[in-house]
């Protein structure tokens, strides 16, 4: 009794910590594996979280365009205030406007894109540069240039207009708002400040967006808005997750509860095996938001399916109690069965703690949920259950018994009977184990979101994205480092862009170089006494009066202005500017430069070899990581399965009663497999981490079965204890598998087809163990 | 930057009023109705022999044109050029503020007006304005368009007009900005033609920078088809 109230102690203090601590989030960076030998694997977890994913993309849509470039404004304006967001773009206003002039045109000459080479540049850029002028006094924009050329006759300021422009890609400006290419939507761009994995923060941005579309629709009634973020999918993985949660926990409770009252036929039984659950549930959620400072939303699903592992050890107590004499008190019993109920469970605990090594800090936290849990429930089973248990069960279990008994004799007479137990599973296995096919893209752990994936596609249709984009990563010390390297990039890229390896090259260099690019620059024109009379001598030739732009040969005797980025990121302009490209992230600055490439094209080897520059292609990575995680995790469950043989072979003395224990379940995991591959389910790391668990579980009931061989009523009980524990674990992670989440789906599916299998089996070998004694 | 917008824009503005066409001299279909604002439309001189010539019976002729297409020549007088700046394109105007105008050289680019957005650039690139956003904007397009509509209240909200008559029964009327701002960049615009005609039409910047355009090829017409519309309104070409 002093035993039960120390668990009781302990469930009180862990429900006290859990209740004022707890956070449940759901990051997939959780999942993205981490390799510190080149750091890739690091870098590209870290820019799932980098302002440029932070980036939302809203389409809006009314009857006249007017109607929508007015509501895209209010709607903008209204997400502003909402101080959700770092920042928005839809357009520049006049005040924008004049803030460019003020902080571009005094750094022109610098930011003025001059030949390759350091000498003098030669007449034929000066010819080419006043042409344009010219032109651009004859077009539209005449009077602005006229303005401007006695102090700009390069046109360094106007090619940052262009730049600027050009970095809007399809998309153009009608009244002062951002439209698409064909003028029939106008878009925002926000980038919110929580990362799209805070799933609390997110409700709230996805709440101001709601509120903010109902503002602008006061503007613009009809105004139809669509919009794209990773923020969306986040949230919708982790309401998919969290409804599963709480489905899978609750059908399972109560699937549970109806089964043990249906098998024991009290309300004791029912209530009492919900107590190790939720001891082991309660301390696994604690020691998670413990370590990790929150409980992932998958290990918390994760752990709702624990709670089928946890009850399979009171299930074994309860089952043994009915056929147990009155004479045997619980403790003794309890005593009698421990061996093997710690021996299962510390196999089970040892192949889910096999998930630390993974290196995923998502599977690590299930990992120590899943183990702690179990271990939480294996002791509570042990030291409570026998002080709160009947003593004599109110239930009989004659007729369970003799149908037990006869099948175990039908099997030991005729052992072609054991075909019909082990047939299924060896049918799944060689009919399926060829047709499995792995895949290990990110994708397929991602929840499966038809509306949003259509919607995602129609609006970067409609910003003219194509393919997958590609992202090379100048990383630097400084802001200066990284420019610098970033122009590199552009230097490397360019040429493949002019070329039409690839295209949409996006980077921050043609808008701000360096400022010791910009210094250079502006020393290649000041400190060459030929300039300005070349100058001059191509002005008069081209029709000027060379007199008229004395000031910029005025302008060119002060000394250089760089524009930096700090002058940048306090301004609106920082939107357009700085922030697509820029990251600060653990490593230093970085600077991104995006580009579309088919599949053939090998980025890497185009700038793998410039200092602090990475190509990262995330999808590649990660994918390339899970595989190898895969490979790597199998290898581990081989080994476990060789330490399992090896504690059996301790334990019974007997290469092939070791060996019979563990053939149900290696059964069930090969056709649960099976079974995937005849469904046409691509395998993932999460089918391979449920086969762990089938085998985990399975050798539990393996262990159970060879531990009562010796009498047959002993064995024909433990069967039915095994199967009412499998039926409720195949129950609560049978629920998994109907999960919308592809994670839990594998893990589910697996798991429920595996123990069937497995306790399909499990019978064969209690005769083969009993070496076919009726 | 924003004063360097607005003086884009008022450019813009300019062009715009380069869509008033001219023709040979036509007698007016209907009596020119009276002034209405006799006190602003000021008597021009004339020579002895011809009749007063009134602001409201030239414009009233104006307004009688629905639709018309032109080629156009544009002279820019600047102190940066040695030689005037010369551009050369077609316009296509259609009642009651539609004003399409296609440069060919030296460069292909396209302004666009329909009702208040005035939009401008070429098959790759095009960007709109709300004239309701710029002022400025409006006055030098308001302006133009009023000439061309003859609708004299509204002209004089936004500008002094005077006109003179010049020898053949011809005309011209010059536009002074009411508005300082306005009239910090331009100082006055004037337009000359006959009968319902314009022919040359010049714009003054405060700077004496100058811009002449002179217009040929006219051809007077119906409203535009649909299928035209879709031709010549539009950017690029």
């Amino acid at each position: 009794m002093r035993r039960a109230l120390l668990f009781g102690v302990i469930a009180l203090v862990c429900g006290l910590f859990v209740v004022r601590q707890l956070e449940v989030r759901t990051p997939i960076t959780e999942f993205l594996p981490r390799d510190e030998k080149t750091g890739l694997l690091e870098l590209a977890r870290e820019l799932s979280e980098a302002p440029q994913a932070r980036v939302v993309v809203f389409t809006l849509r009314a009857s006249t365009a007017s109607a929508h470039h007015r509501g895209a404004r209010t709607f903008a304006a209204q997400l502003q205030k909402s101080g959700l967001f770092e920042w928005t773009r839809g357009g520049l206003s006049p005040e924008d406007e004049q803030q460019f002039y003020q902080l571009l045109f005094p750094a022109r000459v610098g930011l003025l894109s001059l030949p390759a080479g350091t000498g003098p540049v030669p007449d034929t850029f000066l010819e080419q540069r006043v042409a344009a002028m010219k032109e651009r006094l004859a077009g539209p924009l005449g009077a602005l240039e006229r303005r401007l050329a006695p102090a700009d006759p390069l046109g360094g300021f106007v090619s940052l207009l262009e730049a600027q422009t050009r970095s809007r890609g399809l998309l153009r400006v009608e009244e002062r708002q951002l439209v698409t290419a064909d003028g029939r939507w106008s878009v925002v761009f926000a980038a919110t400040k929580a990362t799209p994995f805070a799933s609390a923060a997110q409700s709230q941005v996805e709440a101001a967006v709601a509120s903010a579309l109902s503002s602008a629709r006061a503007d613009a009634p009809d105004l139809a808005l669509e919009w794209s973020g990773l923020n969306r999918f986040a949230l919708a993985g982790e309401h998919s997750v969290r409804g599963d949660i709480e489905r899978i926990s609750s059908l399972s409770l109560l699937g549970i509860f109806l089964l043990y009252l249906l098998v024991f036929r009290s309300f004791r039984e029912p209530l009492l095996v919900l107590l190790p659950i939720a001891f082991g549930c309660l301390l696994a959620t604690a020691a998670c938001q413990l370590a990790f400072g929150f409980v992932h939303g998958l290990a918390l699903a994760f752990g709702s399916a624990i709670i089928g592992v946890a009850e399979d050890y009171s299930t074994h107590f309860f089952a043994h109690r009915l056929a147990a004499p009155a004479s045997e008190h619980n403790e003794q019993l309890m005593r009698r069965l421990w061996p093997g109920m710690w021996l299962g469970g510390a196999t089970t605990i040892a192949g889910i703690a096999t998930l630390f090594g993974s290196g995923f800090r998502g599977l690590q936290q299930m990992a120590m949920f899943g183990a702690v849990g179990v271990l939480g429930a294996l002791l509570s089973t042990r030291y409570v259950l026998p002080v709160l248990s009947r003593k004599t069960p109110r239930a009989h279990t004659t007729q369970l018994s003799f149908w037990g008994r006869r099948l175990v004799s039908r099997i030991a007479a005729r052992r072609v009977w054991a075909l019909a137990f082990v047939g299924p599973s060896l049918l799944a296995l060689a009919l399926g184990l060829p047709r499995v096919h792995f895949d290990d893209s990110l994708a397929a752990l991602r929840t499966k979101a038809p509306a949003l994936d259509a919607e995602n596609a129609r609006v970067q249709q409609r910003l003219g994205r194509g393919i997958r984009g590609r992202l090379v990563v100048a990383l630097g010390a400084d802001d200066e480092q990284a420019l610098a390297r970033s122009e590199a990039v552009l230097a490397r890229l360019a040429p493949a862009e002019r070329a039409g390896t690839i295209k949409a090259l996006r980077s921050v260099s043609t808008l701000l170089p360096s400022q010791a690019t910009q210094r250079a620059r502006h020393a290649r024109l000041a400190d060459d006494p030929s300039f300005v009379p070349r100058l001059s001598a191509v002005l008069e030739r081209q029709g000027f009066v060379a007199s008229a732009f004395a000031p910029f040969a005025d302008d060119l005797k002060l000394p250089p202005t760089p524009l930096t980025p700090a002058q940048l990121i306090e301004t609106p302009l920082a939107a357009a500017w700085v922030a697509p490209f820029r990251a600060q992230l653990r490593g230093g600055t970085a600077y991104l430069t995006s580009l579309e490439a088919p599949p053939g094209v090998d980025v890497a080897a185009l700038v793998g070899d410039l200092p602090g520059v990475h190509f990262v292609d995330q999808e590649a990575l990660f994918s390339a990581a899970y595989g190898s995680f895969r490979t790597r995790i199998l290898a581990m469950v081989l080994l476990g399965l060789v330490l399992v043989l090896g504690t059996l072979l301790l334990r019974y003395r007997s290469l092939r009663i070791a060996l019979l224990g563990m053939l149900p379940a290696l059964l069930g995991a090969a056709a649960a497999l099976g079974v995937e591959g005849l469904r046409g389910v691509p395998t993932t790391l999460m089918h391979v981490i449920g086969v762990l668990l089938v085998l985990s579980m399975g050798v539990d009931y393996g262990i159970y079965v060879l531990e009562s061989r010796a009498s047959v009523e002993e064995g024909v009980t433990t069967l039915g204890s095994v199967l009412l524990a499998a039926l409720t674990t195949v129950l609560s992670f049978g629920l998994l598998g109907v999960s919308d989440n592809p994670a839990l789906a594998a893990i589910g599916s697996t798991v429920g087809f595996g123990l069937m299998f497995t306790v399909l089996a499990s019978p064969v070998l209690l005769v083969f163990a009993r070496g076919g004694e009726p | 930057m924003l004063f360097l917008r607005t003086l884009a824009l008022l450019a813009l503005g300019w062009w715009c009023a380069s869509s008033a066409l001219a023709e040979p001299p036509r007698a007016p279909a209907n009596k020119p109705k009276a002034a209405s604002a006799p006190s602003v439309a000021k008597r021009a001189a004339v020579p002895a022999s011809a009749p007063p010539l009134e602001v409201s019976a030239v414009l009233a002729q104006l307004a009688q044109t629905d639709a018309l297409s032109a080629h156009f020549r544009e002279d820019k007088r600047m102190a940066l050029l040695a030689q005037p700046m010369r551009s050369e394109g077609r316009l296509y105007y259609q009642k009651p503020r539609q004003l399409a105008r296609h440069t060919d050289q030296p460069r292909k680019s396209s302004l666009l007006l329909r009702g208040q957005t005035l939009s401008f650039g070429d098959k790759e690139h095009s960007e709109s304005i709300e004239l309701s956003a710029q002022p400025a904007l409006r006055v030098l397009v308001d302006t133009f368009v009023s000439v061309l509509a003859g609708d004299l209240a509204a002209l004089t909200r936004v500008a002094d007009v005077t006109i003179e008559a010049l020898p053949e029964h011809g005309f011209r009327i010059r536009v002074t900005p009411k508005d300082d701002k306005v009239k910090r960049l331009v100082r006055s615009m004037s337009f000359e033609g006959q009968g319902a005609l314009l022919s040359r039409m010049e714009l003054l910047d405060a700077n004496g920078d100058s811009t002449l355009t002179t217009f040929t090829d006219v051809a007077r017409r119906g409203p535009f088809s649909a299928a035209e519309q879709a031709r010549f309104f539009k950017i690029g070409h």
